[in-house]
């Protein structure tokens, strides 16, 4: 939003403010703005330029808007809606997607009108696109109510690396997005410590009645582990499992996070493409593990 | 600047209102801006008339009379320039405002902002009171997903680097057809040109921009392409016997299809598509699972823990 427009896209919002402004005479400039995602000054520099245009310099378009209210006339030949370009069809049926894979089941009126809405903006653009949603959009939508009402929530959550769904009740500090995954960062009162969840593992999320006491967000210790990996095979595979906390090129690379845990089974699930070089407690760790593990196959 | 933006939209209008052809001098002089040495002028217009093209505006070209070699003109018939979208009710519209905050954030940000305004302009209001409260999220920053998405519009060919399983860069050349997300990724797909055949990829593993080549319409989208067929997940044709201990490994029972609880260790039937998929899954919940069948699968288990005791001994 920061990005000044180019003239380009200036004079394609100043096609499309007139159709609006038509159908929404009076309407304030901070209102006008906003769902045109601009600023004030921004609308009101179109709309000064907008004031020079019209048919002919005889017979411009006639606009009001000194008094912090938008009106327009004399504005018949542009006041059309201009047609959808395919990048915002395309957008909209993408969004459409993920809106109908977040609603429950008896919402068939709903699913009805998506499919209605398709067929409304681009038959042929239908098929060309797919989306599934990465997480459970009503739970984000609670995350998102609780944190505004300052109430506590009761999530139910699995953590693959404890291999356990937990219940616990929570205040919610924040919700940050990282390498396009979605976190809360929250109080967990059964931990009593700040802990982040990932979205996407949040099975189940009741909002309680109670007001959340004011809680802080803090920075917390960095408590992270390094460990040298080598890896042998499947080169791609094994880093995109390792995912942010690499670095390093090719297959020498140092991995540093907050759970040795983690670490240990992601290399004991590469069954083999992965080997810890460094620390040696990890290494007999590891090779602890993979033997007990092997006696269960004798 | 602003200029520019001003001539734009007056060239739209005067194109827009004329019943008739107009020609290139009519236009210079009804409109403000065209200033200069012919050429200039030219050379402005030509600019101008790509900038509306670009924005989706179709401009006619024609001449008075066909039969001579008359001087061109141009016009933009409303019928073009307009959207065809027919009615649409408050709880569609609803729905739109919530498809479009999917991308809040995201790459096509502003794309579903400017539609949603369009579809506002009917002059109708939202019923968020009908729909339920859902918060839909596109997590896509990549600016290579626009690209693809215009250049499938425009049906034109892309080439772009793609790391291949050992993280090697490889150049690549595709006619995209279609694009979309599943669990958080994005893909493309289309018909790869060096391989010849039909190929997805996922746009976290380009290691370039996106170079879009070649002319707009330069091939077609078969007619059986469905994006959703290619993302769909494949059918799970092998069954594994795996035994995991009471009250572990839960990732295992939400993938089983039977699950037989005994006292110490409980029974699941997993149905699979790859073996290092399952294997990687067993293998994660280390002394908690074990593969009894298929046997080729309880080897692999048994080389692949070998070999993990063997280099960390």
């Amino acid at each position: 939003m920061i990005k000044k427009s180019s003239p380009v896209e200036k004079a394609a919002r100043m096609l499309d403010l007139v159709p609006y402004i038509s159908s929404h005479q009076g309407i304030p400039t901070s209102e006008l703005a906003s769902e045109f995602g601009i600023t004030v000054d921004e609308l009101l520099d179109d709309l000064n330029s907008l004031w020079m245009c019209g048919d002919n310099r005889f017979d411009l378009i006639d606009l009001e808007f000194e008094s912090g209210y938008v009106t327009i006339r004399n504005a018949d030949t542009l006041n059309l809606i201009r047609s959808l370009s395919q990048q915002e069809v395309v957008a909209l049926l993408i969004g459409l997607d993920l809106v109908e894979k977040g609603l429950s089941a008896d919402r068939g009126d709903l699913i009805k009108d998506i499919s209605a809405l398709r067929s409304k903006l681009g038959k042929s653009l239908v098929r060309l696109v797919d989306a599934t949603p990465a997480q459970d959009g009503q739970i984000i939508s609670l995350l998102r109510e609780s944190l505004d009402t300052q109430r506590n929530i009761e999530i139910t959550y699995f953590a693959p690396t404890d291999d356990e769904v937990t219940q616990r009740v929570v205040t919610p500090l924040q919700i940050s997005t990282e390498n396009n995954r979605d976190f809360l960062i929250a109080y967990c009162h059964a931990a009593s410590a700040q802990r982040t969840f990932r979205i996407d593992r949040i099975q189940n999320a009741i909002i309680l009645e109670e007001a959340s006491e004011s809680i802080s967000l803090s920075s917390g210790e960095d408590l992270r582990i390094s460990a040298k990996i080598h890896i042998s095979r499947n080169l791609r595979h094994s880093r995109e499992l390792l995912g942010d906390y690499v670095t390093g090129e090719g297959s020498d690379v140092t991995v540093s996070t907050y759970s040795s845990g983690w670490l240990s089974r992601t290399v004991i699930s590469s069954a083999g493409a992965m080997e810890v070089r460094g620390s040696s407690e990890l290494r007999s760790h590891i090779a602890a593990i993979a033997e007990r593990t092997l006696a269960l196959y004798r | 600047m602003s200029r520019k933006s001003e001539r734009l939209v007056n060239l739209t209008i005067a194109l827009l209102a004329t019943k008739r052809w107009l020609t290139k001098s009519q236009i210079f002089s009804a409109i403000d801006g065209y200033e200069g040495e012919p050429d200039a002028m030219e050379r402005m217009f030509e600019r101008d008339k790509d900038d509306l093209r670009n924005l989706g505006i179709t401009i006619e070209v024609g001449s008075f009379d066909p039969l001579f070699e008359d001087e061109v003109g141009y016009r933009i018939r409303p019928e073009n320039y307009r959207a065809e979208i027919g009615s649409i009710t408050p709880r569609e519209l609803s729905l739109i405002s919530l498809a479009t905050q999917a991308w809040q954030g995201a790459v096509l940000d502003s794309s579903a902002l400017s539609a949603l305004v369009k579809l506002k302009s009917i002059g109708i209001d939202s019923d968020f009171d009908s729909i339920p409260a859902i918060s839909p999220t596109a997590r896509v920053s990549d600016k290579n997903f626009a690209i693809v998405v215009d250049a499938i519009a425009q049906r034109r060919t892309i080439s772009f680097s793609y790391l291949d399983q050992n993280l090697h860069p490889e150049n690549r050349a595709l006619e995209p057809f279609g694009a979309g997300t599943k669990n958080g990724f994005w893909y493309v797909a289309g018909r790869d040109l060096d391989r010849k055949g039909l190929r997805l990829f996922r746009l976290d593993r380009f290691s370039s921009d996106i170079k879009v080549q070649g002319k707009p319409g330069s091939y077609e989208i078969p007619d059986d392409f469905v994006m959703r067929d290619l993302l769909i997940s494949p059918a799970k044709a092998n069954l594994a016997t795996i035994k995991v201990r009471r009250d572990k490994a839960h990732l295992l029972r939400s993938k089983a299809s039977t699950i037989d609880e005994g006292d110490e260790w409980t029974t699941l039937t997993v149905p699979y598509v790859e073996d290092t998929e399952i294997l990687a899954d067993v293998l994660w919940h280390c002394n908690d699972a074990f593969i009894v069948e298929p046997q080729q699968l309880r080897q692999s288990a048994i080389t692949a823990l070998n070999e993990l005791v063997k280099c960390h001994d």
